[in-house]
């Protein structure tokens, strides 16, 4: 599956995968299809993200939540390593994908975004035509150009956007509405047939009808792709998450099933945060 | 594109299994005040065993709704119709309930008791089915012309009751070596009677989802 790893070892063999446990929770069992152990952030001296340990399901949606600064986002992006370009960012702990850490120094970092691909909170299209916006990337990874027309029309369906432009695809992406926009952008990312997409609060820019068409596209993707978004909604976290990460001061203070989460919470602060108390 | 399309699937799934109920506990009337007329004492014996499963489709009703709510911060209607799920489940589940009484009535009758079983409770049973029949059909097209019949049938199903308790209260001066068996068939019609009230609180519910506002059926 993955193809990003050149010299690197495999970091896990098959037993220590199946002992694994998890330290912030008590469920029993995981579909993993990434593994976060004892990871941690630093920017510098400062530890953003605290010996995290947690697992991202396959084809189920992951919500990491908590207030500014928690260490939320920080995590997703070191995901598929956009951290990487920050200088004085660096790690410890692994991010087990297939078998492999990805955090390891020797990863294709560029193959590794392929494979893991990530929506960014404003929708940020090329200044190019709707088509072009798709059809870029593609080139720039070398895929091949004969079937791009049945790539672009099918990653627009998979994003819920083709039957509103399916006309207009040389129109600039700058013409479409901030929903649109958003929703090329995810489209854009699917055309490189990722396994997994990361979203860093894909509809804090949008109005409520464009966010509810995102949330709505985020549930219909599952069932091909592997999803974690970032979010400050905790409403839209309970609305499409399976299950979801509390953070605080970049400590995970509860990972679980969305469901259980939002009516039981384990840990006080959880409770506390999810119900507006938090101080 | 229709929004929030998966939740709008939640609360049809959950409108199902709320009709699948009220089907079940319609089942358990009838088949219970069968096996009280024909002193099948396996068919009530089975009756009672088999309470759990509604008393577990009910619980199952409840966390779902209690997950939406949580999960989906339902308002207006869809909050109504979450509220008016979980009340009319658990009615449902206390009609059941009653049929299972009416199995344990039967058991404790025998299958050699003395007494006839007063025809009177077939009918208040047929009144009974009926009414969830409406209710079934008034709360899946969220139609409140019904709401009023219900609380006609429900009054017609008060007055059997009480030809029937006058009846047997009768029967007792003239048969006091019988009393504990007539009590029995008292008791019986007592929960058939319970059975249609539960039926008139489902009405007010289906009206509350509807309207938004509470009503009385039986003022």
């Amino acid at each position: 599956m993955l193809k990003v790893k050149k010299h690197a070892e495999n970091n896990y063999g098959e037993s220590q995968t199946k002992e694994r446990t998890l330290d912030k929770t008590n469920e029993p069992e995981f579909n993993s299809l990434l593994d976060l152990r004892n990871l941690s952030v630093y920017y510098g001296d400062h530890q953003a993200v605290k010996n995290v340990s947690m697992p991202i399901e396959k084809n189920k949606v992951t919500a990491f939540i908590g207030p500014s600064g928690c260490g939320k986002s920080t995590l997703l992006r070191t995901i598929n390593r956009m951290n990487d370009q920050i200088p004085i960012a660096h790690y410890d702990g692994e991010i087990n994908y297939d078998g492999v850490n990805i955090l390891n120094k020797d990863i294709d970092v560029v193959a590794l975004r392929k494979e893991i691909g990530m929506v960014f909170q404003e929708p940020n299209p090329f200044p190019k035509p709707i088509r072009k916006n798709i059809t870029h990337a593609l080139k720039f990874m070398g895929m091949a150009k004969s079937n791009m027309n049945e790539i672009v029309e099918n990653s627009l369906k998979q994003a819920a956007l083709w039957d509103e432009i399916k006309d207009r695809l040389g129109d600039s992406a700058l013409s479409l509405s901030g929903g649109q926009q958003q929703r090329l952008c995810i489209a854009r990312a699917l055309a490189l047939q990722p396994n997994v997409l990361l979203l860093d609060e894909p509809t804090s820019a949008l109005d409520p009808i464009s966010s509810a068409k995102v949330e709505d596209l985020v549930m219909e993707l599952k069932q091909h792709y592997t999803i974690a978004i970032v979010t400050h909604n905790m409403e839209q976290a309970a609305r499409i998450s399976d299950n979801t990460a509390f953070l605080y001061n970049g400590d995970l203070i509860e990972f679980g099933n969305t469901s259980d989460l939002f009516t039981n919470p384990k840990e006080q602060r959880t409770e506390d945060y999810i119900s507006g108390k938090f101080s | 594109m229709q929004t929030r399309r998966f939740f709008n699937e939640e609360l049809q799934q959950l409108k199902l299994e709320v009709e699948e109920l009220a089907e079940d506990t319609k089942k358990v009337l009838t088949t219970s005040v069968e096996a009280l007329y024909n002193s099948d004492l396996k068919t009530a014996q089975r009756i009672i065993e088999e309470d759990h499963i509604y008393n577990e489709k009910e619980q199952h009703i409840n966390d779902s709704a209690l997950v939406m709510i949580a999960k989906q911060q339902p308002v207006a209607s869809d909050l109504r119709r979450l509220i008016a799920a979980i009340k009319i489940s658990s009615d449902l589940e206390r009609m059941a309930d009653h049929g299972k009484n009416i199995a344990k009535a039967t058991l404790f009758l025998g299958d050699d008791h003395p007494i006839s079983i007063h025809s009177t409770i077939k009918e208040m049973t047929e009144i009974a089915v009926s009414m969830v029949d409406i209710a079934v059909k008034g709360y899946h097209n969220e139609d409140i012309s019904f709401a009023r019949v219900l609380a006609e049938k429900d009054d017609k199903v008060d007055e059997l009751y009480g030809r029937v308790t006058k009846d047997l209260l009768e029967l007792t001066a003239n048969n006091p070596d019988q009393i504990q068996y007539i009590m029995q068939t008292a008791y019986t019609s007592r929960y058939i009677e319970r059975f249609a009230d539960h039926l008139t609180n489902i009405g007010e519910s289906i009206l509350y989802l509807v309207k938004g506002v509470s009503y009385d059926l039986n003022e």
